[in-house]
């Protein structure tokens, strides 16, 4: 039983839906009216309500609607990355409009320059922590799906200037030169069809970035379905015609 | 574009039994720092009584090497150096040369203490004693000769009109015997 053994569970979150994915075994998805209900009904069902030894080790894959990216230029002046993370999290729910307060990780903690922040209701953080602490599993990452996306893509197109990421609930677009971020943001919901193009085609054009040097990825909750690839890789579709 | 590397994982706090067992490793640290420190306390006690003693038996040996004891035989042999010291020779030439009729020589004693050699003489008749003690000291200068004659006591002999007398003999000023004194290790 790979639950009460060494295995690492992956599950997807987001704020509608989530999957809960195992080395072994179909991918299971569920609806959800909140986030932290969804990821106790996830670990709920497969692990049961009796807690399990040794601790099962879960990978939390966050959506674009929770986990929210934006651009944090600090101000002149900041003395250490202490100050540079109070002063993000203070900025960080009218930046990427999140409720506050908001929990914030920086993808680099060196003062000076600009960089990519990443925004988190701290009340779903610490909800989450709390439901994983009750059903026994142990968090060893809680990351943005879209993040692990950017770093498949980048290990195929080096360089690649603006990414769009489309999950179950978001669609994140990032855009950066190869020295600095230009720009990040989530849009909840996701657009549909030719508002989403529209919306991408702005985003391109405000970022100066060129169509050829774009990607645009999306979650396929229906390949997903199949396991018969490896997550979370497989989840994703690479948009034809955008590419 | 430079990848994106977040994570949003909880610090992980020790459990309790980390806790308690972090508390447990202290006390016993605690207790062995305690124990240490009490051994060492009685460890000192223990060597300053050690020094003390220590101190206490050199003091003894150091007064014992200061005033050593007088070897054996050392007091027989001083005496004896004494008594070789003694005049003799000067004494039994002045007995021989007083020897005369009517004049019996009783008893002939040194005495290594006071230097002095005693003489006990049956004589005749009581006059005879002054005219002995005469013959005894001819020869020498009174008080400057080795010898200085005296009378110390008379009695009468319960045979006839003899008078046992006992004369002795000192070594005058100047002449007193030589008596080697001990000397240290």
């Amino acid at each position: 039983m790979s639950w009460a053994g060494f295995d690492v569970l992956d599950v997807y979150l987001g704020s509608d839906k989530g999957a809960l994915v195992r080395a072994v075994g179909p991918v299971v998805w569920r609806d959800h009216a909140r986030a932290e209900v969804g990821l106790s009904d996830l670990l709920k069902g497969v692990a049961g309500t009796r807690r399990v030894w040794p601790a099962p080790r879960v990978r939390l894959w966050l959506s674009g609607g929770l986990a929210r990216p934006f651009v944090f230029e600090p101000p002149v002046g900041l003395k250490n990355a202490a100050e540079l993370l109070k002063l993000a999290r203070a900025r960080a729910a009218q930046a990427s409009g999140l409720t506050p307060p908001c929990e914030v990780c920086l993808s680099d903690t060196t003062v000076g320059h600009r960089q990519l922040a990443v925004a988190l209701n701290g009340d779903l953080h610490q909800a989450l922590v709390a439901v994983a602490s009750k059903t026994g599993a142990r968090l060893i990452s809680v990351q943005p799906w879209w993040a692990s996306v950017q770093y498949k893509v980048l290990r195929e197109q080096p360089e690649l200037q603006a990414l769009t990421v489309v999950d179950t609930d978001s669609v994140t677009m990032l855009a950066a030169t190869q020295s600095e971020w230009v720009a990040a943001q989530s849009y909840v919901p996701t657009p549909e069809g030719p508002q989403l193009q529209a919306l991408v085609a702005r985003f391109l054009l405000s970022s100066n970035c060129s169509r050829s040097q774009s990607a645009r990825v999306s979650l396929d909750a229906a390949a997903a379905a199949t396991g018969s690839l490896v997550w979370p890789w497989a989840r994703t579709q690479v948009d034809e015609a955008h590419a | 574009m430079k990848p994106v590397s977040v994570n949003f994982r909880p610090q992980s706090k020790p459990s309790r039994l980390v806790y308690w067992l972090a508390v447990a490793v202290c006390g016993l640290g605690a207790l062995a720092l305690f124990s240490a420190w009490t051994q060492q306390l009685a460890l000192r006690s223990a060597q300053a009584l050690l020094e003390g003693a220590q101190q206490t038996q050199l003091a003894a040996a150091r007064q014992a090497l200061a005033a050593p004891a007088p070897k054996p035989y050392a007091q027989s042999a001083l005496a004896m150096l004494a008594e070789r010291e003694l005049k003799w020779a000067d004494a039994l030439r002045a007995l021989e040369a007083s020897a005369k009729d009517g004049v019996t020589l009783k008893s002939f004693e040194a005495n290594a203490a006071d230097g002095t050699i005693r003489a006990e003489l049956v004589l005749s008749s009581q006059a005879r004693i002054a005219g002995h003690l005469g013959a005894l000291s001819a020869g020498a200068d009174p008080g400057t000769g080795p010898l200085q004659w005296s009378v110390q006591q008379t009695s009468a002999e319960p045979s006839g009109g003899a008078v046992k007398a006992v004369f002795v003999a000192r070594p005058t000023t100047g002449h007193h015997p030589h008596v080697p004194t001990p000397r240290g290790p």
